[in-house]
């Protein structure tokens, strides 16, 4: 193997041996999964709280009657899940037991898209998702 | 271990051994393939959990027709190839081209040990089409012979012969360009 310009931590492959007990890393490694449902549920009550806030709190009784107001117009104007953030994205309940890794939220179908659209022929596309299960690596 | 061993320790029902051993004989190696393509020390060792978990996984439905080496290379690859489909999707929609994203993780990554002359081929490779890329990895890198690639990549050594040669004269009017 030619010298590559990339090193490793000292001691990295003894102790990827010791770490690597599979259900353990598999343990670990779906932790982002429910820390982003976690994280949107989290949004999704702070989103509630606010907006019984906002219809509970009788109007003028405030000392301050631009408070709730300010309060109301910044509710309506803030993003409660950036879009612009593809690990927020809600991932519905029923894709979550079928949940295969891709922790991004990004499903086969928008890469398939991505790559056609990029100049890749649907088949080609196509042709990089065939040996991606488990199921393939029955030999 | 040898890997007929191995094969024979799995035969006989012992998974967890069949894949210690596995992981023994196998994570550096796989560690390097995946590097090649992915050059983040951090990603790697992401990509390599991965790997390991998927073998462990796929491990029971090993028949033992293929060559233990090319089934192993051949989950390594398809996970290195999901990784580099997202990174590219990722950048797309972060309005970030993939090359800066590259050239931000190979400046900030303590474990790129490369000069420019290094660091300008990884650009180089990394702009290549998905299969050339692979085909001029494990060639150049991992020097693999032909028989190796065709069978983890299920292509033909022609098609293989081809993809290099066009890889290599891609990069080779790439790197030439500042010169």
């Amino acid at each position: 193997m030619k010298k590559s310009p990339f090193i490793v931590p000292e001691g990295y492959f003894e102790d990827f041996a010791e770490r690597m007990r599979p259900q353990e890393a598999a343990a670990r490694r779906s932790v982002p999964v429910a820390r982003r449902v976690i994280g949107f549920s989290a949004a999704a009550v702070a989103a509630a709280a606010l907006i019984a806030g906002v219809l509970l709190y009788p109007a003028g009784q405030t000392q301050d009657g631009a408070d709730a107001e300010e309060l109301y117009i910044s509710f309506l104007y803030s993003d409660l899940v950036s879009e612009a953030d593809p690990e927020s994205i809600f991932i519905p309940e029923d894709e979550l037991q079928e949940y295969d890794g891709l922790e991004s939220g990004v499903t086969e179908d928008d890469i398939v898209e991505y790559l056609i659209s990029s100049g890749a022929s649907a088949e080609e596309a196509l042709q990089l998702f065939d040996a991606d299960t488990t199921e393939q690596y029955e030999q | 271990m040898k890997d007929e061993e191995i094969i024979a320790l799995h035969r006989e029902g012992e998974r967890e051994k069949a894949f210690n051993e596995i992981v023994r004989n196998y994570s550096e190696r796989l560690y390097w393939h995946v590097r090649g393509f992915v050059c983040s020390h951090e990603d790697t060792d992401d990509i390599l959990q991965d790997i390991f978990i998927k073998i462990w996984n796929a491990l029971p439905r090993f028949r033992g027709e293929a060559r233990l080496f090319t089934w192993l290379y051949r989950i390594a690859t398809n996970e290195v190839l999901n990784f580099l489909r997202k990174r590219r999707l990722k950048s797309v929609l972060s309005f970030t081209s993939e090359e800066k994203v590259l050239i931000g993780q190979m400046e900030a990554d303590p474990y790129f040990n490369g000069d420019e002359a290094q660091k300008k081929l990884m650009l180089a490779i990394g702009k290549l089409p998905e299969k050339q890329r692979l085909v001029f990895v494990m060639r150049y890198f991992e020097e693999m012979e032909y028989l190796e690639i065709s069978e983890i990549l299920k292509t033909s050594v022609g098609s293989l012969k081809a993809s290099y040669h066009h890889a290599y004269v891609k990069i080779k009017n790439e790197i030439g360009k500042d010169f």
